[in-house]
């Protein structure tokens, strides 16, 4: 208590958009009231509605950078790699940071919506660590267009908890056909250049990486870097509305606005100057300035989809990188195509052609995503006062539920099965039974939501919803949406892309669908980061109800679908987190992040400082369990490999050994359990333990 | 039936037909839980009956000229009659002269 937040600096930039390749490309567009637009040649949009994007021209060869010089890539139809776009803006930030420092303390936080081709998503933060030697944490956030402001907010959080020393954060995403079809389908996209907050109505989508460089600022200005700006906090939210409609009061992006400014420790009234979401479609465009003007009053406000259009999980990032490279020469960047307001939308947000100047001293980007998971960064420049930490608060288990072929479990019973090993689908469970509408859930929403209502209704009483969050692990899209919607376009052609199909097919569909059908409001992240990403989700789920006060629990835990494999298991298992004034049965220790192969150096985090635990629950190849074995004294419970839990998919493993954990300190068979899960992008521990009586 | 007229017959034929093709459909589009033949023929397909929303709304239309190859005359959904499982049955039904 008492001592201050640590100030973040971003000490690189790197990006690559429809304006061009790094920086100084993306400065001289902008200064030339140049937008990206052009009529979209990879694939064929005659049964589309709109036939322009935002592509990145060194894609198509017309300018391409010297990294493809040696591919002809015009030539294929294949998706475009998106390492070798997210690599390009990834380096060029990396070496205009000019930091040095041990790889063990460089992480990786990388957003985006639609990953390679719609199939990969860890792999592709995988291949940026490598080509970096990023050897710390790497975390894949997937919530759609919000994906790499998230992706800041949590860079910050790493350094601010100092697991790391510096943080490549970003993302990108490049222009798929399905996308666009999907998007089309949707009637979402305008004939013309994306003009937001004016006519006509309609967004273009983009393509495009856009990184950070992120350091705490002590160390940044012990080096003499010179910062872009300071990163001061950030705010999630769900609007638990609609797949792709957002609250019509606006609800959700104010939630995130509040969290924003909460967790920066500034007043309404502090803010110069917005980056808006500014998609350019009615229904975005006048709810969120609604929500702006609610919470904010009247900031100078614009938005920069009109030049890099909609770049997917990449904008959050890019449309920050703009406003940076304005703002360092005293410029707010300008609204391109801005014919005059819309009904409810701003009159003037930054009107013209070329950056206006305007002095900037404290401001927020916002992005607004399918799903409803919205996302606000805080950032600001010169001396900053930053925040007294807050008191670190205690953290506590009240439930847990688990849904798969094993049938649905809580708490009570989980250990009765938890050795039970079985594969295939999932047994349904009876939705209506724990006060749950199912229509409209696909199968991944179905079973999370089912194991999110069970461990809600555990712990005996119904949370505010409204300060309830839902933190998700998912590796894939899910399975039967994005079948329904491949189907479609196979027997009715890409004209025919179902369009209810398409919005549920991202990797956070499930956590949106369930935070609309149990009201779940409060923060929202899924994290597509490998075998660890359901005890991650666990682990940031405490660090935020530990360090922040916009929330009071948090149902943390993971969802998997089956996906046609042999051998295949399909579920999900959360467990409720809550901050709590008083203990309760069973409390979250600690935890720790590090990076991949670096077990021991989570587990000694997670253990702050004690040395015995009564159980060790961990996944892992078999040095790293031998490691843990060796270095952990565990005393009663002894040590439960997962590889003895039943069949449960990628993304719900983890999440599983932490429900196994919590009930085997339910039961009283132990005080103490160290959690680790040394499988996937990062290594990831957690000790649960019984509270005082 | 021997004591159906045989119009009758065809007639109740021809809807069942169409009502399976209808409940396929939507149950496509609600990720419905349990056979489409569960689905109530009387239920409304918006608020408190299905639960369509507007994106599903268009869905329909697009399944209906699409994948069954109605032709619809205009693309709202109230009026063409497609309020209840049932509106989309005669929908069909109608588009097919069956009516």
């Amino acid at each position: 208590m008492g001592a201050s937040q640590h100030a973040v600096f971003v000490t690189g930039v790197g990006a690559a958009s429809a304006l061009g390749t790094g920086i100084d490309a993306h400065r001289a567009a902008l200064w030339a009231g140049r937008d990206g637009f052009r009529p979209i040649e990879r694939f064929d949009t005659t049964a589309m509605s709109a036939h322009l994007g935002a592509t990145w021209p060194g894609w198509d060869g017309r300018t391409q950078p010297a990294i493809n010089r040696e591919r002809d890539l015009a030539a294929t139809s294949a998706p475009f790699p998106l390492h070798e776009l997210a690599l390009v803006a990834a380096r060029e930030a990396w070496s205009s940071a000019g930091v040095v420092c041990d790889p063990k303390r460089a992480a990786l936080v990388f957003g985006t919506c639609y990953g390679q081709g719609f199939k990969e998503f860890s792999p592709v933060a995988d291949r940026i660590a490598a080509s970096l030697d990023l050897a710390g944490a790497r975390i894949t956030i997937s919530t759609a267009c919000s994906s790499s402001t998230n992706a800041i907010g949590l860079a910050r959080d790493l350094l601010q908890h100092d697991y790391a020393d510096v943080v490549v954060a970003g993302g990108a995403d490049t222009l798929l056909r399905e996308a666009q079809a999907g998007f089309s389908a949707l009637g979402v996209l305008s004939a013309e250049p994306c003009a937001p907050f004016s006519d006509p109505p309609g967004t273009t989508l983009g393509e495009g990486a856009g990184f950070l460089v992120l350091e705490r600022a002590a160390d940044a200005a012990r080096r003499g870097a010179t910062p872009w700006a300071t990163i001061c906090g950030y705010g999630l939210s769900a609007d638990g509305f609609h797949e792709t409609t957002p609250d019509p009061a606006g609800s959700g992006v104010s939630r995130a606005i509040r969290g924003a400014l909460s967790d920066a420790g500034w007043l309404a009234g502090d803010i110069d100057y917005v980056s808006a979401h500014a998609t350019g479609t009615a229904n975005n465009d006048r709810i969120e300035w609604s929500a702006i003007q609610r919470e904010l009053g009247a900031p100078a406000v614009s938005g920069t989809k009109g030049h890099i259009g909609h770049t997917q999980g990449a904008a959050g990032v890019l449309e920050l990188i703009l406003a940076l490279v304005c703002h360092r020469e005293g410029c707010v960047p300008p609204t391109l195509h801005f014919r005059g307001a819309r009904s409810g939308c701003p009159c003037d947000p930054i009107a013209g052609a070329e950056p206006r100047p305007l002095a900037v001293s404290r401001a927020l980007k916002l992005s607004a995503a399918f799903g409803g998971a919205n996302a606000v960064v805080a950032y600001g420049f010169g001396t900053l006062p930053t925040r007294a930490s807050p008191p670190r608060s205690r953290v506590i288990v009240t439930g847990a539920g688990v849904v798969g072929s094993v049938g649905a479990l809580r708490l009570s019973n989980v250990l009765e099965v938890m050795e039970k090993r079985s594969v295939g689908p999932s047994q349904e469970v009876d939705l209506h039974g724990l006060g749950v509408e199912p229509r409209k859930l696909d199968r991944s929403a179905r079973w999370l939501t089912a194991a999110a209502a069970l461990a809600l209704s555990d712990g005996g009483r119904r949370e505010d919803m409204d300060r309830t969050g839902l933190f998700v692990a998912g590796a894939q899209m899910p399975a039967e949406s994005a079948q329904r919607c491949a189907g479609s376009i196979q027997t009715r052609g890409i004209a025919g892309t179902s369009a209810s199909a398409f919005a549920r097919m991202s990797v956070n569909a499930p956590a949106g669908a369930c935070s609309q059908a149990l009201g779940l409001l409060g923060p929202t992240s899924t994290l597509s980061s490998g075998e660890s990403s359901g005890l991650l989700a666990l682990v940031l789920a405490a660090e935020w109800l530990a360090f922040r006060d916009d929330a009071d629990a948090i149902v943390a835990g993971g969802v998997d679908e089956l996906s046609g494999l042999p051998d295949d298991a399909e579920g999900a298992a959360c467990l409720v987190l809550k901050r709590s004034r008083e203990t309760g049965p069973i409390v979250v220790a600690g935890w720790g992040i590090a990076g991949r192969h670096r077990a021991l150096e989570a587990a000694e985090r997670a253990m702050a400082g004690r040395s015995v635990v009564e159980g060790l629950i961990v996944d892992g190849d078999a040095p790293a369990v031998a490691a843990l074995k060796k270095w952990t004294a565990t005393e009663g419970l002894g040590v439960i490999e997962a590889s003895r839990l039943w069949g449960v998919g990628e993304s719900t493993r983890s999440s599983v050994m932490a429900v196994v954990a919590a009930a085997h300190i339910a039961a009283g068979h132990a005080q103490s359990v160290l959690v680790v899960a040394a499988r996937g992008a990062s290594s990831v521990a957690i000790v649960l333990e019984r509270g005082p009586r | 039936m021997s004591d159906v007229p045989d119009d009758v017959a065809l007639y109740l034929e021809r809807r069942e037909r169409a009502l399976g093709e209808a409940r396929r459909l939507l149950a496509s589009i609600i990720n419905f839980v349990g056979e489409p033949a569960d689905i109530d023929p009387d239920a409304g397909l918006f608020g408190t009956g299905l639960g369509l929303d507007s994106l599903d709304a268009v869905e329909v239309l697009v399944g209906l000229e699409i994948d069954l190859g109605i032709k619809l005359q205009g693309d709202d959904p109230m009026r063409l009659g497609l309020r209840s499982v049932n509106g989309v049955v005669d929908a069909i039904m109608r588009a097919r002269g069956e009516l």
